[in-house]
């Protein structure tokens, strides 16, 4: 990280304190020999003071963020998912590559036909077309939408985890950047949002749609663990520059405005992923859920009709 | 602290004079301590004790800038070996009144006078009679001051610059 001291993200509000009252410190020595009166100091401190007060509360809500592991149990959650619907067919996550074993409890399903061989009517009809046959695939497409909600936490797991990164490396360059100012040099520094490059795109997961027809979902994941990404954009350097207390702080308001808005829209990729995906699954539900069967409402009257149970021989 | 106020305090530059004789050593960012090898002290006349003194004061500051941009690399957590260029009108201007930026320092009893314009053209200037009236030791120490006084000095001028023409 940064140089031999490591600002750690847990100290965030006490290195804002440090930001404050470096600052305040760092303007009273510039007022040069005014700084001896003491009745020019008795307006001129409180104005400083005011002029850097907003300094913890700047960084107040990133000591707030969500903890990266507080998304775990719902990624473990999702992972004994993907291991319950893991049928023979897809067994490897598509979006970060990782190895599910089959289930076979799946593959009963496929293997009752022979049960029913002897069951005919429409209703045994039906229960091929519409469960058997099929059930491979649904239960593909559900791994898929497993697959891809999962990707989605862990990458705003990751979308956290960057960004306290972020917030440190600023509160550290303007800790180094007061100190740096009054040296001979021009005081410049630059910032990278890492929280930029923290999620990656895995175009075009495809689902089985049946025939020849195949749709596709954008899926987005962390960048460090998807298999197959587009690649996550470069995190931009920001350059940063100044010569006094005012205009150091200035600057930080600026980056801390810029993370701001990197999390936004990192947030509004991931969000983005999962509305696309959601309308896809509503605009096309039967490749994700199965018909509800007609035995499911039958009642004693109607069950032993051809519609419902039908004939057995 | 941050991690280039602890560097600055704690460097420790080294430099020797051109003729190799008188070694500097820099520390806690504007102390100066001067050593003459085995007793050359007392063979130098006034004016070759001068060059050499100022020759080492260009040496021992470009060590300190050295050192300097090492410290801003690790503060920064990147590599910087020196000043970007101008980018503005602004930093030409400042630019051009750092270089001709004069300091100096004088040590307390006036014997020692040091100077320099832009950390880069340094003049010793040194009182008839100090080389028979002060010991090495006590020679070393004035110079301390005056060298001291003239690093405050640069600084607190660059302070002002700053001010007029970034503020």
């Amino acid at each position: 990280m940064w140089g031999i001291r490591q600002l750690s993200y847990e100290q965030l509000m006490q290195h804002a304190q440090e930001i404050r009252q470096k600052a305040i410190q760092k303007a009273i020595e510039h007022l040069g020999g005014r700084r001896n009166s003491r009745e020019y100091m008795s307006q001129k401190r409180p104005e400083i003071e005011r002029t850097f007060a907003d300094i913890p509360e700047l960084f107040q809500p990133f000591a707030e963020m969500p903890t990266p592991v507080s998304f775990d149990p719902m990624i473990n959650e999702m992972r004994q998912t993907l291991g319950v619907l893991s049928s023979g067919q897809e067994i490897k996550d598509p979006i970060d590559g990782t190895i599910y074993p089959a289930n076979i409890i799946l593959d009963k399903l496929s293997g009752s036909e022979s049960y029913i061989e002897d069951w005919t009517g429409r209703a045994a009809m039906a229960f091929k077309s519409g469960f058997v046959d099929p059930f491979p695939s649904i239960a593909r497409n559900q791994f898929i939408i497993a697959a891809v909600l999962k990707s989605a936490m862990e990458a705003n797991k990751e979308m956290w985890a960057t960004t306290r990164g972020d917030i440190d490396q600023i509160a550290h360059k303007t800790i180094e950047a007061l100190d740096r100012m009054d040296d001979c040099g021009k005081n410049e520094w630059t910032i990278t949002f890492t929280v930029v490059a923290s999620i990656a795109a895995v175009a075009a997961v495809p689902v089985t749609a049946g025939g020849s027809t195949a749709l596709a979902i954008t899926a987005i994941g962390a960048a460090s663990q998807v298999a197959a990404a587009v690649g996550p954009d470069d995190p931009p350097s920001n350059p940063f520059s100044g010569e006094s207390p005012e205009s150091v702080v200035s600057q930080m308001r600026q980056a801390i405005h810029n993370l701001t808005q990197e999390i936004g829209n990192v947030e509004r990729k991931i969000s983005g992923s999962l509305q696309k995906t959601h309308e896809l699954l509503s605009t096309n539900r039967p490749l994700f859920v199965s018909r509800r069967p007609e035995l499911a409402s039958a009642t004693a009257r109607t069950i032993r009709s051809p519609e419902e149970m039908g004939y057995s021989t | 602290m941050g991690v280039l106020s602890d560097r600055l305090d704690g460097m420790r530059v080294r430099a020797s004079s051109p003729d190799g004789m008188i070694v500097g050593e820099l520390r806690n960012r504007t102390e100066v301590y001067l050593s003459f090898v085995d007793g050359t002290y007392r063979r130098y006349g006034k004016q070759a004790l001068e060059d050499q003194l100022a020759g080492l004061a260009r040496r021992l500051w470009a060590g300190r800038m050295r050192e300097y941009y090492a410290a801003v690399s690790a503060a920064f957590g990147e590599t910087i070996r020196g000043e970007s260029p101008a980018t503005g009108q602004r930093d030409v201007a400042y630019y051009a009144a750092r270089d001709d930026l004069v300091a100096e320092g004088r040590s307390a009893d006036g014997r020692v006078y040091v100077a320099t314009q832009g950390m880069r053209n340094w003049t010793v200037r040194i009182a008839d009679g100090t080389l028979r009236a002060l010991t090495e030791e006590e020679f070393a120490v004035r110079v301390r001051e005056a060298a001291g006084e003239l690093i405050r000095d640069q600084l607190g001028k660059i302070r002002e610059l700053k001010q007029q023409f970034y503020d």
